[in-house]
């Protein structure tokens, strides 16, 4: 199709007869029949001396595809970039954005930070922001507070923000001696870091250590507002909560169902992949949403549906599959052997079978209002391509992003969509699975690395107290043992599984995962956690480096500034939530309310309005590192250039950082303020129980990384691949990312070939494209999570592996044995040297979370390490087995026993660690009982719930009815004690509450039509939070007063009509729009911020394409442009007419092409039940023409003469 | 060079508009501070600056509701009105197709815009000479694809032989304008296919309102007279020898192509 291939030496040839025609006169041109048109160089047209240039390999840093980019560069002057065509992710291919990127770049973008600053004028007071409630008085306020900058040293700047935090840890007695131990409590750190998923893995590691060093899980990031519901929903059900596909392999998907996703704008490139199955004719496109998005236009079926009816929608399908359908699903003998092969309990299946029983088409139709006929239509089409219909030869799979997850029951609707395909069959198999899609270039790497304020870095649960700690050291002295060797002492209690050796059960398992983790990071980092004497675990001291408990989230710190009066500073690095925050105004208030903050970006972004120092950083290019993506595969970028001016990459910030706050003494580590400076690592003797020496550690944290590996001065003092590879090491999720016998970083690989046969998960490459050998994946470079049964049941095949007598650090279950393998195994290094597959055989849930460890009972994690520094610098271990004799012992040195690679562990998987592993149907959320003015609540399941269910929905109609919706709110939870609570029928004393075990329809806070609101009503007052504002805290009363449950709440002018809001992205731009407004190429393509409307409101209303209209609500008002379209849906929902408008939430007051209207400013922060997540995605508002001169937008930049002028 | 087209699939594109960007980061030219476009399409209309368009219209018709994405540039006539209007030569048409407007020779006289029937040279008051899309003429000499091919995500774009690709999507069953349009422009080198909208793609509803049947100019001055002046303006242009990364991933293009084609799927 294309030239034919010319050589380089064919074309010099020709270019050099061209130049001579050039010279030939024009007479004799014309008798030789020419003018020959002319000869162009390569970028002659756009002026670009490519020919000079030298190339440097990347990662886009826009969505999470994760698409490759060559940048041709001159000395440190950025002329062009191209996909990468090696890359199987993009294929060469650049959505908008990719390609505009050169335009961040500091020499394309007088925008950028180049320098430190320090703001010399008064931030807007907190009184005055309380009475802002629209965008006039908004605007008003922070046009007069606007900051004034001086520009400083880092020097400077570092030594303001580390005597500040001085001051304010020391107003607070920040001290870790308690009166139970050395430990600090994570919550009451004063100071907040937000830390964005645009960092590297390195960088988000570094942050999430440096605050837990710090005594603080005041931690947390983006993804809390984007798929924090994902991850607890997916995590909670399957084992992690990430896409199980990638992005590729949904060219393989018989049925598509696009459902709260839109990756036609938002990852446009993974749309390249789905097309291809498309264009085929094996893929069928089934897209659902309130707006017809530009996936929509490719969609074969398409339906209208109202924001928050989700689960709703997805329980139909439930109901189709089990109700409608003949024979219903559960009787075909592929679903009993998938769900067996889950090990589901088909018990839990009758209890959802049951609660789906009520999701009728008719009742669904009048929830979502979608046609009963074309709810049908997508129920069997979408049922009838499944695993357990097809005998799991075609799979439908499922798209999401804030779709589904940016609700106040976002957890419950993210794990409806996982037991839909749970139930069908489409788990764990090439073209079948989930696929949220996440949202940032990173975002999937920085919530591995977890900066986040619940868990550590792999999905680690933090110390919840201190018994955890004494049970923690006691598990220690047992020699680091799995699950099946670990006995939980007696005075543990049934917190942590059956304390007896070999028996297991989940919990057993977490428990002792997260233990090893925790070991991983005390060898890693340097610290301690235990007790001292190391001997008593009971009664010694507990100290522990590891705060306690879990911070302030995203959604909910503004409470922790305004209400709880806890954190007093904070630090927000590439985020920007004075955009991004929902219901925006309490989050101005917070961020008026801190006595420090400190903002670290590349631009003057909307949050540095309230800041007090601001810090210009780097962008993904200008940095070296590794990023995650979506589908979970870690790929490196290169440094570009160097950002301009005196810009630094976050690693030095935060690494520099670290070095100031610890001279001021800010960092007060507990095993320093005890004086613990030594570990004695013990093994007790298994039969004498005698305490055996095995090593000693020194306890010193580690945070120096300055190798001067790098030329780059800032890399030269923090060494990207330092911490890739400590990465490696203390995390367990990252475990094989480095090769620690051929020093390979895998993150680098860039091998397009695929496998062959012979070669592990070789079948599985070759007919899916799996690509194992381009950069690398966790768990253990498995491509397809859950991938248990695609050889044996797809292709009709299996293979083998022979584990070969003592050549592999395995147990006795495979050492020397031949497995039989089904599927996907992912492989490791093995400790003695070799590769072997990881998970055998195929592979289930939990999968990572659960394994064996052949060295239980015998040595320290990596055989130990004297110190941090010794084990991360010279990759030195001690190395000492004990080898139990009787009663006696000996240690023996790892070399003789075979190992060649210690660092790389002892971890495997056989077949009763598969076989433990279940699918969570049922997933109980409350779980025990409380006390409640003398009567005890108890939380029950559905069976229980049922026979309370119409009382409590009655009762709470009437009420609502005669008080409001409110008032009937408060007025149930005083008198219950809880929020979905009734009095049980059977017994007086005792008050039945919903456990939330399965999900069902819950309205959206604010709903728009009341028998709705009132028959499913919102599930938000279980959360204190939310609660919050219906009984809001002394001072705050009007907090009451922001919200509107149902339309007759919102006091709409006469005037104006009452619509369901969402809100969205859109292609052109990128999240608060600093990385896309102020990029001229993108903001051509839409500069203004505007309001999709229906077609027929707008003529009802008199607006007209591009007139001003005002949206508002009791939260805010703001004024934007009319998009009039029928893109946007009239709906029938229970006989009402409801009509949806869309609003883009791209838009600030700071750069180019500004306005006040800030679109957060009206969506509702009602936080999932589970995460905290904000319910952005479905709220109300009035809308109506406005007055042109309300309008604030302003380009900021204008049109020069000329075609190449820039 | 052989004769070569670009196929807008209008079937595939997700107007995604990585191609008006892509346009402008290859050709250099400056963005424009545009306002807001009530259809989507911005800017509205071409400039000087902006060579090619993506457009958007929302069409509702007894099959529902349709959002069509059309895209908008020079269509690279094989008569091209255009060249043969230009009083100085500085319209070239290539062999490849491309139909080239040389900035070092323009005058600035704007016959082409008289002539053009599709309505795409712009004239820039600034510089004073005109401007369109040059099929990415310095990238097709060179073994790459032009920059709007190469960008798009979803294949909506299509690069190749011009009958080799014609063939092909017709015998696809695809319905393809521009390889037969009239006696004015001759084929256009630009074509649309589609499966989706057969039938559609000169009804001006659709897409006809930019897929002209009978694209014709009436006024068409007699330039051809005063058209040999303008030679008297060649420059001269030494072709530099080619940066050996950049060639390779044209290379490298190429044989992801016929891996691809050759692989099987």
């Amino acid at each position: 199709m294309l030239e034919p291939k010319i050589s380089r030496r064919d074309f010099l040839k020709a270019a050099g007869l061209g130049s001579l025609l050039l010279l030939l006169g024009d007479s004799t041109k014309r008798v030789l029949g020419l003018p020959k048109p002319k000869r162009y160089e390569l970028g002659e047209i756009g002026r670009k001396q490519l020919y000079k240039t030298t190339e440097v390999r990347g990662i886009c840093g826009y969505c999470s595809v994760g698409c490759g980019i060559i940048f041709y560069k001159q000395g440190d002057s950025v002329i062009h970039l191209e996909g990468d065509p090696d890359n199987p992710l993009n294929e060469g291919k650049l959505c908008p954005k990719g390609e505009a990127s050169l335009e961040l770049f500091g020499q394309h973008n007088p925008r950028r930070l180049r320098t430190p600053m320090i703001r010399v004028n008064p931030k807007p007071p907190v009184e005055e922001l309380k009475k802002a409630r629209s965008q006039e008085e908004l605007k008003a306020i922070l046009e007069k507070y606007k900051p004034v900058w001086k520009p400083v040293t880092w020097d400077e700047a570092f030594r303001y923000i580390a005597k500040r935090l001085k001051e304010i840890v020391d107003s607070v007695g920040w001290n870790p001696r308690k009166e139970d131990g050395y430990y600090h409590v994570g919550k009451m750190f004063p100071l907040m870091i937000e830390a964005g998923a645009k960092l590297t893995n390195e960088e988000a590691y570094i942050i999430k250590k440096l605050a837990t060093l710090l005594g603080s899980y005041n931690i947390d990031h983006d993804a809390r507002r984007c798929h924090s519901t994902t991850v607890a929903g997916l995590a909670g059900t399957v084992g992690f909560g990430a896409q199980t596909q990638s992005f590729i392999d949904t060219q393989f998907i018989s049925t598509y169902l696009i459902f709260g996703g839109n990756p036609a704008e938002n990852h446009p490139v993974s749309m390249r992949h789905t097309l291809k199955g498309k264009n085929k004719g094996t893929l069928k496109l089934i897209v659902v949403d309130p707006r017809y998005t530009r996936t929509a236009a490719q969609a074969d079926i398409f339906a209208f549906f109202r924001p928050g009816s989700d689960i709703a929608f997805l329980m139909y399908i439930l109901h189709y599959a089990f109700w409608e359908r003949n024979p219903p699903v559960d009787q075909l003998d592929t679903f009993k052997e998938f769900v067996t092969r889950l090990n589901v309990d088909l018990n839990e299946i009758k209890e959802i079978k049951e609660i789906a029983k009520n999701y009728t088409a008719e009742e669904v139709s009048k929830i979502t209002g979608i046609p009963v006929d074309k709810l049908r239509l997508i129920a069997k089409t979408y049922v009838e391509n499944s695993g357990v219909t097809t005998n799991f030869k075609r799979f439908a799979s499922i798209q999401w992003a804030m779709g589904q997850t940016q609700h106040h029951v976002g957890t419950q609707i993210t794990r409806m969509s996982t037991i839909v395909q749970l139930t069908l069959g489409n788990m764990g198999f090439p073209g079948g699975g989930l696929n949220p899609y996440r949202g940032h270039s990173n975002v999937q790497g920085t919530t591995d690395m977890c900066i986040l304020s619940h868990i550590l870095p792999g999905y680690i649960k933090q110390p919840p107290n201190t018994l955890s700690i004494r049970v923690y050291q006691d598990w220690k002295n047992q020699g680091f043992p799995d699950a099946w060797h670990w006995e939980i002492p007696e005075w543990a209690g049934s917190a942590f599984g059956p304390n007896e050796k070999g028996k297991v059960n989940s919990t057993k398992i977490l428990w002792s995962w997260w233990f090893q983790n925790w070991r991983r990071f005390e060898l890693t980092w340097g610290i301690f956690v235990g007790t001292d004497p190391e001997e008593d675990p009971k009664n010694g001291t507990v100290i522990s480096d590891l705060p306690i408990g879990k911070g302030y989230t995203e959604n909910n710190w503004w409470q922790g500034v305004l209400f709880d009066k806890v954190i007093k500073a904070m630090l927000i690095m590439a985020e920007n939530i004075a955009v991004s925050n929902a219901d925006t105004i309490t989050a101005y208030m917070g961020l008026a309310a801190l006595d420090l903050l400190v903002v670290v970006d590349l631009w003057e972004t909307e949050t540095a309005t309230f800041a007090d120092v601001l810090l210009p950083g780097a962008f993904q290019y200008e940095k070296y590192g590794s990023i995650t993506n979506s589908n979970r595969w870690i790929q490196w970028q290169d440094r570009v250039v160097p950002p301009a001016g005196d810009a630094k990459p976050d690693l030095w910030i935060m690494l520099k950082l670290w070095e100031y706050l610890d001279k001021y003494g800010v960092v007060r580590l507990p095993s320093k303020a005890y004086g613990k400076d030594r570990e004695k690592v013990i093994i007790k003797h298994p039969k004498t129980g005698e305490p055996i020496l095995l090593y000693e550690r020194e306890i010193e944290p580690f945070m120096n990384y300055a190798t001067n590996r790098f030329p780059d001065p800032d890399y030269a003092y923090a060494d990207p691949e330092l911490i890739y590879k400590e990465i490696d090491l203390a995390v367990d999720l990252y475990n094989g990312q480095y090769d620690w016998y051929e020093h390979k970083i895998l993150a680098k690989r860039r091998s397009p070939i695929l496998r062959r046969e012979d070669e592990i998960d070789g079948i599985l490459d070759r007919t899916f494209k799996l690509h194992k050998d381009w950069g690398w994946t966790w768990p253990k470079n498995v491509r397809i999570l859950y991938n248990m049964w695609t050889l044996s049941k797809t292709l009709g095949k299996t293979t083998e592996f022979n584990f070969g007598i003592a050549r592999f650090a395995v147990g006795p279950e495979l050492d020397g044995k031949t497995v039989k393998i089904t599927g996907e195994t992912g492989e490791i290094r093995d400790a003695k040297g070799g590769i072997r597959p990881a998970f055998i055989p195929g592979h289930n849930f939990y999968i990572g979370k659960f394994y064996k460890r052949a060295w239980s009972g015998r040595t320290d994690i990596f055989t130990g390490a004297r110190s941090a520094r010794e084990l991360l610098l010279e990759e030195r271990v001690v190395g000492k087995f004990i080898v139990f004799e009787g009663d006696k012992y000996k240690l023996v040195d790892y070399t003789e026993l075979g190992i060649k690679c210690p660092l790389c562990e002892s971890f495997y998987y056989d077949e009763e660690v598969v076989n433990t592993g279940k699918a969570a149907y049922k997933k109980p959320y409350f779980k025990g009982t409380k006390e409640y003015k003398g009567k005890t609540i108890k939380y029950v399941g559905y069976y229980d719930w049922a026979k309370v269910k119409d009382k409590f929905v009655q009762e709470f109609a009437e009420l609502a009815k005669s008080l409001g919706m409110k008032k009937a709110v408060k007025e149930m939870k005083t008198k219950y004690g809880e929020w979905y609570a009734y009095p049980s029928p059977d017994n007086p004393n005792e008050i039945l509450a919903w456990d939330f075990r399965y999900p069902m329809h819950y309205e959206p806070v604010e709903s728009p039509v009341f028998e709705l609101a009132t028959k499913y009503p919102a599930a938000a007052w279980r959360r204190a939070e939310n609660y919050r504002f219906i009984e809001p805290p002394s001072g705050w009363e009007d907090l009451s007063k922001t919200f509107s449950m149902i339309p007759e709440e919102l006091g709409a002018p006469s005037d104006a009509a009452v619509v369901v809001v969402t809100t969205n992205r859109m292609v052109e731009h990128f999240h608060t729009g600093q990385l896309t407004r102020n990029v001229p190429l993108l903001a051509e393509l839409v500069p203004e911020p505007f309001v999709d409307i229906p077609k027929p409101l707008a003529d009802k209303l008199g607006i007209k394409p591009g007139d001003i209209v005002e949206v508002g609500n009791k939260r805010n008002r703001i004024y934007l442009r009319a998009m009039v379209t029928n893109r946007v849906p009239k709906l029938s929902v229970n006989g009402k007419e409801v009509y949806v408008v869309n609003i883009p939430w791209h838009w600030g007051w700071q750069g180019a092409h500004s306005t006040y209207a800030v679109a957060n400013l009206i969506a509702d922060i009602f936080m999932d039940l589970v995460t905290t997540m904000q319910e952005t995605k479905a709220f109300l508002a009035y809308i109506r023409k406005a007055s042109p001169d309300k309008y604030d937008y302003k380009a900021n930049e204008e049109n020069l003469p000329g075609v190449r002028v820039r | 060079m052989g004769e070569k087209a670009i196929a807008f699939n209008v079937d595939n594109c997700i107007f995604c508009r990585a191609c008006q960007v892509a346009c402008h980061v290859w050709n250099n030219t400056r963005p424009e501070v545009t306002s807001f476009s009530p259809t989507m399409t911005n800017p509205p209309d071409l400039l000087p600056n902006v060579w090619m368009v993506m457009e958007a219209k929302e069409v509702v018709d007894g099959d529902g509701f349709h959002w069509l994405f059309f895209k908008r540039q020079c269509m690279h006539c094989s008569n091209a009105p255009c060249a043969n209007a230009c009083p100085v030569g500085a319209i070239e048409v290539h062999p490849s197709g491309a139909v080239v407007i040389r900035e070092d020779k323009c005058i600035g006289c704007r016959y082409c815009v008289e002539a053009c029937p599709y309505d795409v040279p712009r004239y820039d008051e600034y510089t004073e000479k005109v401007y369109k899309c040059t099929f990415c003429i310095d990238r097709i000499q060179n073994g790459l694809e032009p920059a709007c091919v190469s960008a798009c995500p979803t294949d909506a774009l299509v690069f190749g032989d011009y009958d080799e690709l014609v063939n092909k999507f017709k015998s696809e069953g695809y319905e393809v304008y521009g390889d037969n349009v009239n006696d004015y422009v001759g084929k256009t080198h630009y074509i649309y296919v589609t499966k989706k909208y057969k039938g559609k793609l000169t009804d001006p509803k659709y897409f006809g309102d930019r897929l002209l049947k009978d694209p014709r100019k009436a006024a068409r001055a007699t330039i051809d007279a005063i058209r040999p002046i303008g030679w008297g303006l060649v420059g001269l242009t030494l072709i530099g020898a080619l940066g050996h990364l950049v060639f390779w991933r044209a290379k490298r293009m190429e044989e992801k192509k016929k891996e691809e084609e050759g692989g099987g799927e």
